[in-house]
């Protein structure tokens, strides 16, 4: 298994590997590597003879055997890349087994695929004969890093709540923070410092990114924000009833994490007890503070209320929503 | 069919009138409003006045003629086949609409029970009502509106028609029917604005039957079980003019409750039975009321979900005597 | 000679045009001319706020003869063709009747020709959502590796059902709802170049009608000037929208909150009167409990309702007497009303029942008033609760009026403060509770509890006959006995001779202190329930609903 690095520095110096594979749940880092190693192999841009692209669902082996064994036209090396290749069938791989133990020089078959099985003969013989890459997706506290050495590339500065912000919308993936990093670069224009009021005109929030925001809403009894994010959710097409299901399972995390609190848990363990993510704990408890169990007992009556409401008296399921949401912002519980 | 000879509805020829006029005619319109009322002769008239050879809906020349006898070849109606507007219906007029008029200078499209159209036909209909031909008049005509798609409601020009005013109704009623005021009026309420249904079959029900049910209904008391279920047995065997008999006994409920919250005499049904009804007023509550007014509405959700006739009036009976 | 429907004779032709969705056009006009233009864009939001004049706006914008430009001439044969929807490089697919694969790999082999004669080919797909799946994935091996010659433009109103493969290939704008005044300042602009007269609040009837979306309000603004011709009349326009007015709204609202069920009915025939469905009634009145509640809940709502100032001064006098957990029933009855009216038999009947129900419906706050006076009701009862005489009276005892107030025993254990022994009054004072509080304030803790569990017999002084159920007679041993004599000794201030027999349950013995205890404890409740069917709000409750008062509890003040 080699790292990113490894395999830049071997396409730096043009020392290309007959056989490649490159996995990982990160599409824009494997679409990068890809691009990498489309340039390093080929002589020019657009090469239809020597650059092949097969999709393993429809493609069988035989096809892929016979566009590496056949050498390159005019030029000294061709690609053929296979992409999604966990989803070819076991038997296919297998047929393709017999050529790593003797790969063309001329030829780079690469490989890309979401995850591999290890348990597979192919993959392990994969190992032992050619290349495998993993490109593993960003970690959540690294975004910021990653999001600020963006814009410092480019000569732009971003406040911190506005990075905060950023961050807070949009998701983990690579892809997303790009288009949305690239929105906001040209929203700004001339200008060279992003602040929150940008963010909040031009980037939109992942789906999950807004449900969290409309339970931590209606957690610290926000009550413009938390309508503003109801209607906004439903707006962009989200069904009442997940929204609902969403934000039961948001007090369903207040009052695990209140209870053992009370009891006194460590913070490690409640976060282990609760389900949630340690670095969540804190943000919950500051909310949970705010309601006595009577106050939870009730609040799951509003749910069941809704709940069945909406599944059964026919009534518009987004106004009931927005009446719940309503009455669990009241201004003080207990 | 001329505007003129439509009752009622003046509001709404008004503005046909004057889009005629100006020559700002739409593309496409929704004419929306409870049923028998006149929806469907409006348009009609509309459409006899844009095909008109004058200009006016005269009447006398040959294109007003074809209109009358619905025999305008560019007059198309799309109606309901087996409860559903299918989208090969809708295909077919797209196919029509494409070519030029034959006669007048419109080609004119009638969608009676657009509500009814299944949703490839409706998803059809999308993109020609957005940007259709040139000289093209496309009329939708609904019951229920709320049913209809919101994206195609968006894109026509909604027209919506109300119930003929009682007094009105009573007013036409009394002269084509040769009815007395108190007659006219009660039977004015209970065809809820339709000219058309006042002039049905249901009649003799509506004003001598009444009397009689609801004499038997508001006779009945809870130890008398075995008038209860004479009645039910009676209303039993009425089978297609039961619907109708839910709505007077309905009627007179809400007299009642009208009457306890201070609603003046004129505005109530049964003004032929005010002592009964003041009887009634003074010896149950409001919660009775709502009680009885529920069991009547569960009698006609399950005679729609065909439950054995009797069964149900016979509960629908026993439940209001119990409140 | 059909016209041009304002919505398409007005559609923006440049950036500026697009009303409301400024976030968008500052972004795609400063993307061009930086030249950082993404291959494939996702456009989000309502119907009729703007995505498809958007999209085509970006066409001719990268496709200009003068381009790429902000500001496409609008006269090139290019710019021409987009507008016309007939461009030869750019296609507009209807996302809708094209769903299938074949529809995808059609596009796909188009794409890998070179635009016939302008800069890019750009594929607008609206409703982009209802693709199959197979055909988002066909889609997306085009998305993974673009052509440079190609721009995608998706539009949709429901972004939640693309994939999310898709979805992060492309870059996200949501076109937001249009704030009430813009599209009042939108509308302005275009009956003033139509040569329309018509107020300013007619044209905030005409905006709000609208929802939000641009072309629904010109849609309704050609139905206006359809009916008045080119001077539109105020009076006219409430008429014609078929909107019942507000006036009528909130009266209704009003009369509901303030239990008049009279005047509800009455406006209810104003209603019919003018002609209006009740269910478009209903609807209206569901907007204004809404609004209501949120004026309770939230200081400033902004852009959550929408109403001009006045008319939110309006609704805050109504919202401010009301209790809140009043105007959230009224609001979810109201909700699930619309519902129903939609099947009812009888819109009118229907939604004359729920104003009477709601009419007559006791206040939320009310019923915390009816707990608190139960709740010191209660309390007096326990205060004042009487001493049941003996079985004898007393020689020469008179009828007192006033009964004394049962003393406080002693806490188990005997708690900190040092009670004072009663002081002996006369032999006159003298009851047998008198003597077990004496007992009590003596301290004699063993004693106390045996009084307590005794029958007063006789109390004929010097005689004092005690009676103990079985299960505590072995108690009264000999020294019991004396202590109890000295101790009545001294409360009655004169010779007691104590005589303790055993007594069984059910004789016709007083009782003791302990069963009288109990048996006040169900009087108690008698009397509360009592009075809580005598209170008017509660028989008002039950008169409405029928039904039984099953039990009664304080409840805490805090969940009502």
């Amino acid at each position: 298994m080699a790292t990113p690095e490894e395999l830049y520095r071997l396409l730096d110096s043009s020392r290309i590997p007959p056989l490649l594979l490159l996995c990982g749940q990160e599409p824009f880092l494997i679409q990068q590597a890809v691009r990498a190693v489309r340039s390093a192999v080929l002589a020019s841009e657009k090469d239809d003879f020597n650059d092949q692209q097969f999709h393993a669902k429809e493609t069988t082996a035989d096809q892929v055997l016979e566009a590496v064994l056949t050498l390159p036209v005019f030029a000294e090396r061709k690609l053929v890349t296979v992409k999604d290749v966990h989803q070819m069938p076991a038997a296919e791989m297998e047929r393709l087994s017999g050529y790593l133990d003797n790969p063309v020089a001329e030829t780079c078959l690469l490989l890309v695929a979401e995850k591999i099985d290890n348990r597979r003969k192919f993959f392990q013989h994969f190992k032992k004969c050619g290349l495998i890459v993993e490109f593993k997706p960003l970690a959540e506290k690294s975004i910021p890093d990653y999001v600020r050495r963006s814009l410092d590339r480019l000569d732009i500065r971003i406040s911190a709540d506005a990075l905060a912000l950023f961050c807070s919308m949009v998701g983990p993936g690579l892809h997303e923070i790009h288009a949305e990093l690239d929105k906001l670069i040209s929203y700004i224009g001339e200008a060279t410092l992003i602040d929150v009021k940008d963010v909040q005109a031009v980037v939109s929030r992942g789906r999950a990114e807004n449900v969290f925001a409309l339970g931590r809403a209606v957690g610290q009894g926000n009550a413009e924000r938390a309508l503003s994010l109801a209607t906004g959710l439903c707006a962009g097409g989200e069904p009442p009833l997940l929204v609902l299901s969403l934000l039961v399972r948001h007090f369903r995390q207040l009052w695990k994490t209140r209870e053992l609190q009370v009891q006194n848990y460590y913070a490690k363990d409640i976060a282990r007890l609760a389900g949630v993510p340690i670095f969540a704990l804190d943000g919950l408890l500051q909310q949970a503070k705010r309601f006595s169990r009577k106050d939870f007992v009730a609040i799951y009556g509003l749910f069941l209320e809704a709940d069945l409401a909406m599944k059964s008296s026919g009534a518009d399921a987004e106004a009931l929503l927005e009446s719940l949401v309503l009455k669990l912002v009241r201004r003080s519980w207990q | 069919m001329t505007f003129e000879s439509i009752t009622g509805h003046d509001r709404q020829k008004n503005i046909l009138r004057r889009a005629l006029k100006a020559d700002r005619i739409a593309h496409a319109y929704l004419f929306e409003g409870p049923e028998g009322i006149g929806k469907r002769l409006t348009a009609l008239a509309f459409a006899r006045a844009l095909l008109c050879v004058d200009g006016t809906g005269c009447g006398d020349c040959p294109a007003c003629r074809k209109v009358d006898h619905n025999n305008h070849p560019d007059i198309h109606i799309l109606d309901a086949e087996e409860e559903r507007i299918k989208i090969e219906q809708v295909r077919s007029l797209q196919q029509e609409l494409m070519l030029r008029p034959l006669e007048g200078r419109y080609k004119v499209c009638l969608i009676d029970g657009a509500e009814r159209m299944t949703v490839g036909a409706a998803n059809a209909l999308l993109k020609t009502l957005e940007e259709p031909q040139p000289n093209t008049l496309i009329i939708l005509l609904t019951d229920h509106p709320e049913q209809l798609l919101p994206t195609i409601c968006s894109r026509c020009q909604r027209l919506p028609f109300a119930r003929l005013p009682r007094r009105q109704l009573a007013d036409i009623l009394a002269q084509r029917l040769d009815l007395g005021e108190t007659e006219a009026l009660i039977l004015a309420a209970l065809s809820e604005g339709s000219l058309k249904k006042a002039l049905g079959q249901n009649r003799q029900l509506y004003l001598e039957k009444r009397r009689g049910l609801i004499q038997g209904l508001s006779a009945l008391s809870a130890g008398s079980t075995i008038p209860t279920f004479s009645l039910a047995d009676e209303l039993a065997t009425e089978k297609e003019l039961l619907p109708e008999i839910l709505d007077i006994f309905q009627a007179f409920y809400r007299d009642v409750l009208l009457l306890k919250h201070g609603r003046p005499e004129s505005e109530l049904v049964n003004r032929d039975l005010l002592e009964t009804l003041h009887k009634h007023c003074k010896n149950v509550t409001t919660a009775s009321l709502m009680k009885k007014l529920k069991a009547l509405e569960s009698a006609r959700y399950h005679l729609q979900r065909n439950v054995n006739r009797q069964l149900a009036m016979e509960i629908m009976l026993l439940r209001m005597v119990d409140a | 000679m059909s016209y041009l429907v304002l919505a398409r004779k007005w559609r923006p032709q440049l950036f500026e045009d697009l009303v409301g969705q400024e976030h968008v056009a500052q972004t795609l006009k400063n993307a061009i001319s930086a030249d950082r233009v993404h291959h494939a864009f996702l456009f989000t939001g309502a119907r009729g706020v703007g995505k498809t004049s958007a999209a085509r706006i970006f066409a001719k914008a990268l496709n200009c003869q003068e381009g790429p430009t902000t500001t496409p001439c609008g006269v090139c044969p290019s710019c021409v063709e987009i507008t016309n929807g007939q461009g030869i490089d750019v296609l507009e697919i209807d996302g809708a009747s094209n769903t299938g694969v074949d529809d995808i790999r059609e596009l796909r082999e188009n794409i890998r020709y070179l635009p016939s004669r302008s800069r890019y080919k750009i594929f607008i797909i609206d409703e982009v959502h209802m693709l199959s799946i197979n055909a988002f994935n066909a889609l997306l091996k085009t998305l993974e590796e673009p052509p440079e010659h190609a721009k995608f433009i998706f539009a949709t109103t429901e972004p939640h059902k693309i994939p999310v493969t898709i979805l992060s290939r492309c870059q996200r704008f949501d076109f937001r709802k249009i704030g009430l005044t813009s599209v009042q300042e939108r509308l302005r602009f275009i009956v003033d170049r139509e040569g329309v007269e018509i107020s300013d609040r007619s044209l905030v009837l005409v905006a709000r009608n609208g929802g939000g979306s641009m072309r629904d309000a010109l849609s309704t603004l050609d139905q206006v000037i359809a009916f008045c011709g080119e001077q539109v009349a105020e009076d006219e326009v409430q008429g014609l929208l078929g909107l019942v007015s507000r006036r009528l709204l909130i009266e209704t609202l009003e009369a509901v909150l303030e239990r008049n069920a009279q005047l509800a009915l009455t406006l209810a025939q104003k209603v019919d009167e003018h002609g209006h469905s009740f269910r478009r009634f209903c609807r209206q009145l569901v907007e204004l409990a809404r609004a209501l509640v949120i004026l309770k809940v939230v200081d400033q709502p902004g852009e959550l309702v929408d109403l001009s100032e006045a008319e939110l001064q309006e609704l805050r006098a109504l919202a401010a007497p009301a209790a809140l957990e009043d105007l959230h029933r009224l609001l979810e009855i109201l909700v699930r009303t619309e519902a129903e009216l939609a099947t009812s038999h009888d819109q009118r009947l229907t939604m004359e029942m729920v104003l009477v129900r709601l009419a007559g419906l006791p206040s939320g706050i009310d019923i915390a008033t009816l707990i608190d006076r139960m709740e010191s009701l209660e309390r007096k009862l326990a205060s004042g609760m009487p001493a049941r005489p003996s079985g004898h009276e007393r020689p020469g005892g008179s009828d007192r009026p006033e009964r004394p107030p049962l003393p406080d025993l002693p806490p188990p254990g005997g708690g900190g403060k040092k009670s004072e022994a009663l002081p002996v009054a006369d032999a006159a004072d003298k009851t047998w509770a008198g003597l077990v509080a004496y007992v009590g304030s003596r301290r004699r803790p063993r004693v106390l509890a045996l009084l307590e569990q005794s029958s007063p017999l006789q109390l004929e002084l010097p005689r004092l006959r005690i009676g103990l159920p079985k299960k505590f007679h072995y108690l009264a041993d000999a020294d019991m006995r004396q202590a109890i004599q000295d101790l009545a000794t001294d409360y009655f201030a004169t010779e007691v001779r104590v005589e303790i027999e055993q007594v069984n349950g059910g004789e016709n013995a007083p009782l003791s202190l302990h069963e009288e205890r109990v048996r006040k404890e169900s009087d108690r409740e008698k009397k509360l329930r009592q009075n809580a069917l005598e209170h008017p709000l509660v028989k008002s409750a039950l008169d409405i609903f029928g039904g039984d008062i099953e039990t009664i509890r304080a409840i805490d003040k805090g969940f009502v």
